[in-house]
């Protein structure tokens, strides 16, 4: 993957992001923090997550940093705990230069890592600056909107990722003693759905995912508590896009898409599943909303597989 | 028997103010390269258009956006939200997006990909400060036969609702 254009970026974090829910924490940081120094051509990578001076996963790809001498080496490593330590103090990109002893220290960068720009990237989640992702380049990248907001979104994962815990085992709630092999199919099916309702309000730090069948009636929901009832918004929500399928039939449109709903501070997105359900998802101010369609309509993708399920999940 | 979804006061246009708004909604579509522009009451009758002719009866275009928007809204009002914006994709890379045009209109402009979204965002914004300078005049007002009502409209409406949705 080379550096390109805003749809790079995206992809680059989509496909960086998806197997965040699969693999241990440790190890979606270090194939993060692998990609992100591929996809830039960095000498060296690091992601800061918390307030811990060492970072929390480190790439080099050409071993230059591995190459320096001991005290070169320790001189590294404070300048990284340095850049993180003041964005994640008041949240605000940062280059190398931007440090106390700026010109010294690109000096030294460019001699011992021969990079010519240093940036280092806060994550933030709910506002707040939790870490950063730092990057030795070899020359200069004209770094454009996308990778901020690619990155940014990185850091609403990282963050969901930190605070996880084991929720996406495929049987979260327990053994259920079930006496039917028909239902234990049932419900292993229904655990499945759930772990992609798990998976996508991860991703997406959404408040609420819904699933519901086309005619409104209510499947399944993860997220935040509302204060709505759950049932009345399914029957709202299918019935507005049942009148904007129609809708955008008259204009041309082979099929169900998605639908979006937009306002100051939260989005409401459909996409259809199998052409039988709906699947809503509820979120906040989002750095990459692309992001959050594409993650969405892939979790629909997955939904729609087990589409046999969905119709009796719906009968049970 | 069918409850009576129309209850409120109903919204009067004067030829003269729509002549105004056709003005209005011409100039967005030069700016923002959009293909088409639609005023419409809250209620689904069409005031004003511009641009493309509808690939099929207007009536049923203009119930379906009002129906939409109603969906919209409704969803914000249970999120807490002042008021949603819709986006539908529609075929060929077009979109069609559904904006609040002051308290009682709703402006629906499609346009294909290349005007961005938020180009035309901004223009339709643009539009409906000017549509709410227009329904505020203290002028706007007009001979009792130049008015438009909307419960003419009604029936074709009823009719038009009835064919889409059985």
């Amino acid at each position: 993957m080379g550096r390109g254009e805003a749809g790079d970026v995206y992809r680059l974090v989509f496909e960086l992001t998806a197997r965040a829910t699969d693999v241990p924490y440790e190890r979606f940081l270090d194939e993060l923090v692998e990609g992100l120094a591929a996809h830039y051509h960095a000498r060296a990578c690091r992601v800061h997550v918390g307030k811990e001076s060492r970072a929390a996963a480190a790439a080099d790809p050409d071993k230059s940093v591995q190459g320096l001498d001991p005290a070169n080496r320790a001189r590294f490593d404070t300048i990284d705990a340095m850049l993180a330590e003041a964005v994640r103090n008041d949240g605000v990109l940062r280059t190398a230069l931007d440090l106390e002893g700026g010109e010294e220290i690109v000096n030294f960068l460019a001699r011992e890592l021969q990079t010519s720009e240093t940036f280092a990237f806060p994550l933030i989640a709910r506002g707040k600056a939790f870490g950063s992702i730092t990057l030795y380049l070899p020359d200069g990248y004209p770094f454009e909107e996308a990778d901020v907001r690619g990155l940014q979104a990185i850091g609403n994962v990282l963050y969901a990722a930190s605070n996880r815990g084991d929720a996406f085992g495929v049987s979260g709630r327990g053994p259920v003693a079930l006496s039917s092999d028909k239902l234990r199919a049932y419900q292993a099916t229904l655990d499945r759905v759930g772990k992609v309702l798990d998976e996508l309000l991860f991703l997406t730090d959404a408040k609420t995912v819904l699933l519901l069948d086309s005619h409104g009636d209510f499947i399944a929901k993860r997220g935040e508590d509302s204060m709505f009832s759950s049932t009345d918004f399914a029957t709202i929500v299918a019935s507005g896009f049942a009148a904007a399928r129609r809708l955008a039939g008259f204009y041309g449109s082979d099929g169900g898409r998605t639908l979006i709903h937009e306002g100051d501070h939260e989005a409401v997105l459909v996409v259809p599943v199998a052409s039988r359900a709906l699947l809503c998802i509820v979120y906040r101010d989002h750095a990459a909303p692309a992001l959050v369609v594409r993650w969405t309509e892939t979790a629909a993708t997955r939904l729609a597989e087990h589409y046999n399920a969905l119709a009796e999940a719906r009968i049970l | 028997m069918r409850p009576d979804v129309r209850e409120e006061k109903p919204t009067v246009f004067f030829a003269k103010d729509v002549h105004q708004i056709t003005l209005v909604l011409g100039k967005f579509l030069q700016k923002s390269r959009a293909e088409t522009v639609l005023l419409v009451d809250s209620a689904g009758h069409l005031v004003a258009r511009q641009g493309h002719t509808s690939p099929a009866s207007e009536d049923t275009i203009t119930a379906l956006v009002a129906g939409t928007f109603a969906a919209s809204q409704a969803m914000a009002q249970m999120l807490g939200a002042r008021e949603f914006s819709s986006i539908v994709p529609c075929g060929d890379g077009r979109n069609l997006m559904i904006l609040r045009a002051g308290d009682h209109a709703l402006l629906a402009v499609t346009f294909a990909d290349v005007s961005s979204d938020s180009l035309v965002r901004t223009y339709a914004l643009d539009v409906i400060r000017r549509l709410e300078g227009l329904y505020a005049r203290p002028g706007a007002t007009g001979s009792p036969d130049e008015k438009i009502e909307r419960k003419e409209f009604d029936k074709g409406i009823d009719g038009a609702l009835d064919g889409v949705f059985g």
